[in-house]
């Protein structure tokens, strides 16, 4: 499986170029999309649904080209599981997914078969009877991601799916995507940065509309290697000068004080060790090099 | 059933019979041909708001990015089983919601059989549900928004329920059976209109796919 971005843009009709010039190339496994709110991340994954059309660029999935001709082919290799999706509320969780199946013309044989499972994988069945209004914000959630995998997609397009889950939600979808990465490609944005350094090996960083980095997990904590400081701060009025001068990526209170990290690309004329960065660090100075 | 649940909620429910309670409390009538003619008249105003979100609703209640993603014959399959089963529910209250009007003791001045009268008036009254609901539906769906369908449809509504549209439209106006001459019950030239409206509807829902293809 391989998705395919060449020189892609995204213009709205107010003027608002969301997507600028972006090439992609992406294989099995999970892929992370990282970026602030508003960076172009929705708007490329609602080209690759093909619900958005490009200005310009080609995009590709198995070297099937993505025009109307082929939208229908296309969309039947995708899963989609949006940012916001409010499912049928009155239908209990079984039906909404047979429901779903149905439209997405599963045979209900294999439907049936399929939420069984991912209900068991998502530790959904016991809520299977419930109806969705009934269910709490990360239930939703993985019956959202059920929904995306019920046509056994071979690209799955994951829109911000932790947002606003507590962290045992979080793990657990999580946990999910890397499982169904291992068969297909997973395309997975979010801004919390944690979610990716737990799931992906590659991702892109986004900002307005551009890629600043894609690559994998690994290069891009490489490229913060010696950048990374941290400093014991023992009064607040040194934090204070600190923040003035530098990009603060964390501030950790501790017994003796607070540990300050700072991203600066050449060593502080300070007292500071440098430390290995972590992917937030990384994004912060991806983010400040940019600038 | 589970389009059922989807499109007939509680609120739905409750909203659209309430609206025939009291239209049958308000409404006077003195005549049971009065009936069928304030039915024809109003049910169709709820026919309007109750089917314009038949697909807008995968927009109001966000889902519509996945819904967009389903072959486009199965969205029209999908949206037109939601109109039908709405047109059913609406032309089931209406068969009941006309019994309502009886404890004003209305009088048979025309001496009409009942049953034929009773007939005669649901079967106009489904047909304006039918045809105001896709319309309502169809606008809704042009537009892109509800409100819009509901708007344009209720000013559609008065302008054929009124005298100008009475004396333009003819015995092809949707609302024939209402100008009709009451006294006259040979009089069938309602008909037409009733036809006219099946015509039409049945056009607005030829082009719907294109119009949701179009229109997203």
């Amino acid at each position: 499986m391989s998705i395919k971005v060449k020189n892609l843009s995204v213009s709205f009709k107010n003027g608002v170029k969301a997507v600028n010039h972006v090439d992609l190339e992406i294989d099995t496994g999970v892929y992370g999309l990282l970026g602030e709110n508003g960076a172009g991340k929705t708007t490329l994954m609602r080209v690759l649904t093909t619900i958005l059309k490009p200005t310009k660029g080609m995009v590709s999935l198995n070297g099937i080209l993505y025009n109307e001709a082929n939208y229908e082919k296309i969309q039947k290799k995708i899963g989609y599981l949006p940012q916001e999706l409010n499912l049928y509320p009155n239908l209990t969780v079984c039906e909404c997914l047979q429901y779903m199946g149905e439209l997405a013309g599963i045979p209900k044989k294999k439907c049936g078969k399929r939420i069984e499972y991912y209900l068991e994988k998502t530790n959904l069945a016991e809520q299977q009877k419930k109806k969705i209004k009934q269910l709490s914000g990360g239930m939703k959630r993985r019956v959202g991601l059920i929904q995306a995998v019920l046509n056994d997609p071979e690209f799955l397009i994951i829109d911000e799916p932790t947002s606003g889950l507590d962290p045992e939600e979080r793990i657990r979808i999580r946990n999910l995507l890397i499982d169904l990465g291992k068969e297909r490609t997973v395309l997975f944005s979010t801004h919390v940065v944690e979610d990716l350094a737990a799931t992906c090996y590659q991702l892109a960083v986004m900002k307005k509309g551009s890629f600043l980095y894609a690559g994998t997990l690994m290069e891009l904590l490489a490229q913060t290697r010696g950048h990374v400081w941290e400093i014991d701060a023992r009064e607040e009025g040194q934090i204070k000068r600190l923040e003035e001068c530098f990009c603060i990526s964390s501030r950790q209170v501790t017994e003796a004080g607070t540990k300050v990290k700072i991203i600066s690309p050449v060593r502080p004329s300070l007292e500071c060790v440098p430390v290995e960065g972590t992917l937030e660090d990384a994004y912060m100075y991806l983010m400040r090099e940019k600038e | 059933m589970k389009e059922v649940k989807i499109c007939l909620p509680a609120f739905k429910v409750t909203y659209s019979i309430c609206f025939t309670v009291i239209l049958s409390l308000v409404r006077g009538i003195s005549n049971v041909t009065e009936i069928g003619i304030t039915l024809d008249a109003y049910m169709p105003v709820l026919a309007i708001v109750f089917c314009a979100d038949a697909y807008r609703m995968e927009y109001s209640q966000k889902r519509w990015e996945v819904f967009r993603l389903y072959p486009v014959g199965t969205r029209r399959k999908t949206i037109l089983k939601r109109l039908v089963i709405q047109w059913i529910y609406l032309c089931v209250l209406t068969f009941a919601g006309y019994a309502c009007f009886y404890w004003q003791r209305p009088m048979n001045l025309n001496e009409i059989p009942q049953i034929l009268l009773y007939g005669m008036s649901m079967g106009s009254v489904a047909v304006s549900i039918i045809f105001w609901g896709a319309f309502a539906m169809t606008v809704s769906n042009i537009f892109g928004n509800i409100w819009a369908g509901i708007g344009i449809s209720v000013i559609l509504w008065m302008a054929a329920y009124s005298t100008s549209g009475e004396r333009i439209l003819g015995k092809f106006n949707v609302f024939s059976f209402i100008f009709r001459d009451i006294a006259d019950v040979g009089d069938w030239s309602w008909l037409w209109g009733k036809g006219t409206a099946l015509v039409l509807t049945a056009v607005m829902l030829v082009i719907m796919p294109v119009i949701i293809k179009k229109r997203g």
